[in-house]
């Protein structure tokens, strides 16, 4: 049978990853390392942590199940920033 | 998820819960900085025309708070009459791609302001 028009319209299924973990903070600051990064502020505490980055204007909150990233338009490092948090959380 | 021997489609999040499983939350937030004089309000609907234009196939509106969201990435500008503006972008991993993409199109198409 020839597809309906909504059909046809239709978005194609993409199929997401589902990120879930823990931030290892040292691990993530190491990673960061790797990638060039080093001038690295954290303030850890039992509920979050802090990381900030100050030549690259970048701060980072870190809380049990979340994470968010703030910085200013350069995306080369926030890429380089996702990427190392990424490989501190499992994928499913 | 397979359950008693028997293969079932279910919700992600229903999944996720039966494998004791949370999804991290990971967001970003990328501000530029315009160099564009005159109201904040003439730079979100030059903001909100290029969204329409460049990304056809995504939902784009104008909140009453001024704020443009691009199906689930929130853009929103401040900024006095005289100054630069900030723009910022909102977005949370599972909307990378869209807002990465909607990153390179500001950058090429405003005129950032570089330190």
């Amino acid at each position: 049978q020839p597809l309906n028009p909504e059909d046809k319209l239709a978005k194609p299924f993409k199929p997401r990853t589902y990120i879930y973990g823990t931030i290892n903070c040292k691990t993530f600051v190491d990673l960061l390392a790797k990638q060039g990064i080093s001038d690295v502020k954290l303030e850890e505490t039992e509920e979050k942590a802090i990381i900030e980055l100050p030549n690259d204007d970048i701060l980072i909150q870190v809380e049990n199940g979340s994470t968010h990233i703030m910085c200013g338009g350069d995306e080369s490092v926030r890429v380089k920033i996702r990427d190392a948090l990424l490989q501190c959380l499992q994928k499913l | 998820l397979v359950m008693r021997g028997n293969l079932q489609l279910v919700d992600p999040d229903e999944a996720l819960r039966d494998l004791g499983i949370k999804e991290h939350n990971l967001r970003f937030t990328s501000t530029l900085c315009i160099d564009e004089a005159g109201p904040a309000q003439k730079l979100t609907e030059k903001i909100y025309m290029l969204c329409k234009n460049h990304m056809t196939d995504q939902q784009t509106q104008i909140g009453s708070d001024g704020s443009i969201s691009v199906s689930d990435v929130m853009v929103t500008t401040s900024g006095e009459d005289d100054d630069p503006k900030s723009v910022l972008v909102t977005w949370s991993h599972q909307d990378e791609e869209l807002g990465s993409m909607l990153m390179n199109i500001l950058r090429s198409e405003l005129p950032i302001v570089t330190d």
